[in-house]
């Protein structure tokens, strides 16, 4: 009981934190309708500034959490408006080629910049707790917390506040949002800003729990991807429940089987969510 | 009355005359006539210098960086009499088969290169598609792709000592400090390719010498980042220790601190994460009981000091790995040296199968595993294996492996 329970903890925070990247991802592509491909570096980029804040500079932890996503939104505003924002309306390989561009030329910047060797950055907490004989250290339940804490904010934000509702409404129909007077060029900046400070924060919580290197953008990328096509492109509450499927695939079938078996389901799952909701389990339709 | 010559006049004539011959003189006379600088060994490396094996690339390619100026400054290469200063050429293989066999073929059919050394199994496979047919001796780190090593293989070294010759250090070690009846089981984690199922293997050949009974064998995606499920698994039936090979540190520590949050006591070994500084940053606390084979984190004689002094202040850093692969130029010096020649790469390779270095970074090396393997073509040197007790690392065992009869 203890070991299916071990496993569902594990699972939970993993997908927690796997969401947490890929609401960034279809938040992005739900507004603007591009393939953010440099996301994961999104994710590099904020943990490596947290990494310096805390580990290097001595600074207080959750102060380089904040400093970290104000980075990264800062760096994917600007991103936006000088690389993207250019390319709007026009076919999605022109955003697909200069994203991937910007995998290449941030990945290895980062390793010249940051050294190839595998750090790691020192836990705001320590110890952990038995629940049901499953050790859940503190740090985990943390990460998870804040995890969750911040998909409720975002959701909250989207749903509530001016902005929020500018950014649906772009999301839904952008020449109609125009025609309303919706500033749509201020919304996809800050669209594109908050995404990559979701992936910032993902990069921070994972960070911290695991360890950081200037290559870990890609896997973040594939995961992000991953859970969007399982949820639907533009869906936060679809990144959501993808990235629990994901965590808990990744968990218990790792656990009792192994870790290729679990890549295998992985995608046997996503191409059956495919087969029978082509949009994923709640996107739109985006043709 | 001395006779004098009269003086040399140069009229227009004799200055064209002479000018014409000083134009001609290089291609009628061979060209060690005019050679003003001593001859140039060249020795290329395909290693990665960027992507997650990146760390090993760079610490290779520091050693062979600073062995190339130590041995330059110190007059060079003497082959028969003869100087010979040696130039270090790098390509990055970004750790990929296709890249490395591309810059191995760059090194061999471009820069003209007769020695290449590489890091890591991706690296070295690709490069042993072109070095072993175009008859270049190659020197690298790999435990596994054992298929791709041994008679077949002549030209072919492998420096770094395995985790099969290092478990006969580490694991009498650790049979001294916990004591016999303390370690009678054991586990393996390792990556699910090649390497690690080579790796596994060469693992389990130790632990049935030591009759030691294999609890369980786990085997991981490169890309994994969360080893909490894979630790679980491993741990269910606990055995007495682990041993995660051929795991880089950062993946290591992620391992280490998983088992600890999920409650395993015993010691982890770990033979291929020769370093501490990762470890101790990614798990913490949970570092305590992390035994590390080849990691000699305290250099203490006078010839480690000096490779940590040189490094530090020609790279701006240093660390155990580094150390490690410092001794492999050295050992190709004396090979050269020993036949005679630079050029004929099969008598290089038979005499660097001879050479022992008595007082490298590592201590002593020879090169062995004739009965294992058909030939001596692997590197074998005395093990300083660090522990980690209380967050702090350091060297608490030094011995040469006593390997069996019939290695």
């Amino acid at each position: 009981m203890s070991d299916f329970l071990q496993m569902g903890l594990t699972g939970l925070s993993l997908g927690l934190m796997y969401a947490l990247i890929a609401i960034g991802l279809t938040l992005i592509f739900g507004v603007m309708r591009i393939i953010q491909y440099a996301h994961g570096e999104m994710f590099m980029l904020g943990a490596f500034a947290l990494y310096y804040w805390h580990a290097e500079l001595g600074l207080p932890y959750w102060a380089g959490v904040a400093f970290s996503a104000g980075l990264i939104f800062c760096l994917g505003a600007v991103l936006q408006v000088v690389l993207f924002k250019p390319l709007q309306g026009k076919n999605i390989l022109y955003s697909l080629a200069v994203s991937l561009g910007l995998v290449l030329i941030i990945s290895g910047s980062g390793q010249l910049l940051f050294g190839t060797t595998t750090k790691g950055i020192p836990s705001a907490v320590s110890g952990g707790m038995l629940i049901g004989g499953a050790y859940l250290s503190y740090e985990r339940i943390v990460i998870s917390a804040v995890s969750i804490g911040l998909i409720i904010a975002l959701w909250a934000f989207l749903r509530h506040s001016v902005t929020g509702f500018a950014i649906r409404a772009v999301a839904e129909d952008p020449q109609t949002a125009a025609l309303q007077g919706i500033r749509t060029d201020r919304v996809h900046w800050i669209a594109f800003g908050i995404g990559s400070a979701m992936a910032a924060i993902a990069g921070c919580m994972m960070g911290t729990l695991l360890s950081i290197v200037p290559t870990m953008g890609f896997l973040a990328t594939i995961k992000a991807f991953m859970i969007v096509i399982m949820g639907g492109l533009g869906s936060v509450i679809g990144a959501l429940i993808g990235g629990l499927i994901l965590g808990m695939i990744d968990s218990v079938v790792t656990t009792t089987i192994s870790g290729d078996i679990a890549i295998i389901l992985s995608f046997v799952v996503i191409f059956l969510i495919l087969v029978f909701r082509p949009s994923g389990l709640f996107g739109q339709n985006w043709d | 009355m001395r006779k004098t010559s009269p003086p040399l006049l140069m009229n227009r004539r004799r200055l064209l005359t002479t000018g014409a011959v000083a134009l001609a003189a290089p291609a009628i006379l061979p060209r060690s006539v005019f050679s003003q600088t001593p001859k140039t060994i060249r020795i290329g490396g395909a290693v990665p210098l960027s992507g997650p094996v990146a760390y090993w690339g760079h610490s290779t390619a520091q050693g062979f960086g600073d062995g190339a100026a130590v041995i330059n400054a110190a007059g060079g290469v003497m082959i028969n009499g003869e100087p010979h200063m040696i130039e270090v050429i790098d390509y990055d293989t970004k750790g990929e088969v296709a890249d490395s066999r591309a810059a191995t073929l760059r090194l061999v059919e471009q820069d003209k290169v007769k020695y290449v050394y590489s890091q890591a199994a991706a690296s070295t496979v690709g490069m042993l598609q072109v070095t072993e047919p175009a008859g270049v001796l190659s020197i690298v780190a790999c435990w596994g792709y054992l298929d791709l090593f041994g008679k077949n293989y002549p030209l072919h070294f492998r420096a770094e000592t395995s985790d099969y010759e290092q478990g006969f250090a580490y694991i009498p070690f650790m049979q001294e400090k916990y004591g016999k009846d303390a370690l009678k089981t054991a586990a393996f984690i390792g990556p699910n390719d090649q390497d690690g199922t080579d790796c596994h293997a060469s693992y389990k050949r130790l632990m049935d010498y030591y009759g030691i009974t294999q609890k369980s064998a786990e085997f991981y995606n490169w890309e994994d980042t969360d080893f909490y499920p894979i630790v679980a698994k491993t741990i269910a039936d606990p055995p007495d220790f682990i041993v995660t090979s051929p795991s880089p540190p950062g993946i290591t520590a992620s391992i280490i601190k998983a088992a600890r949050e999920l409650g395993y006591t015993g010691p982890i070994s770990s033979p291929a994460a020769s370093e501490t500084t990762t470890i101790l940053e990614v798990a913490g606390e949970h570092a305590d009981g992390v035994v590390l084979p080849v990691t000699n984190v305290s250099p203490s004689t006078d010839t480690q000091k000096a490779v940590e002094k040189r490094f530090m202040e020609r790279f701006g850093t240093f660390n155990a790995l580094a150390g490690n692969y410092s001794w492999w130029i050295y050992s190709l010096k004396a090979a050269w040296e020993m036949a005679g020649t630079a050029e004929d790469t099969k008598a290089v390779a038979e005499a660097l199968a001879q050479v022992q270095l008595e007082d490298t970074y590592v201590g002593r090396v020879k090169w062995g595993g004739e009965k294992s393997f058909g030939v001596a073509r692997q590197g074998i040197y005395d093990c300083y294996t660090t522990t980690i007790d209380k967050g702090v690392a350091q060297v608490e065992d030094v011995r040469f492996p006593a390997l069996p009869d019939d290695y």
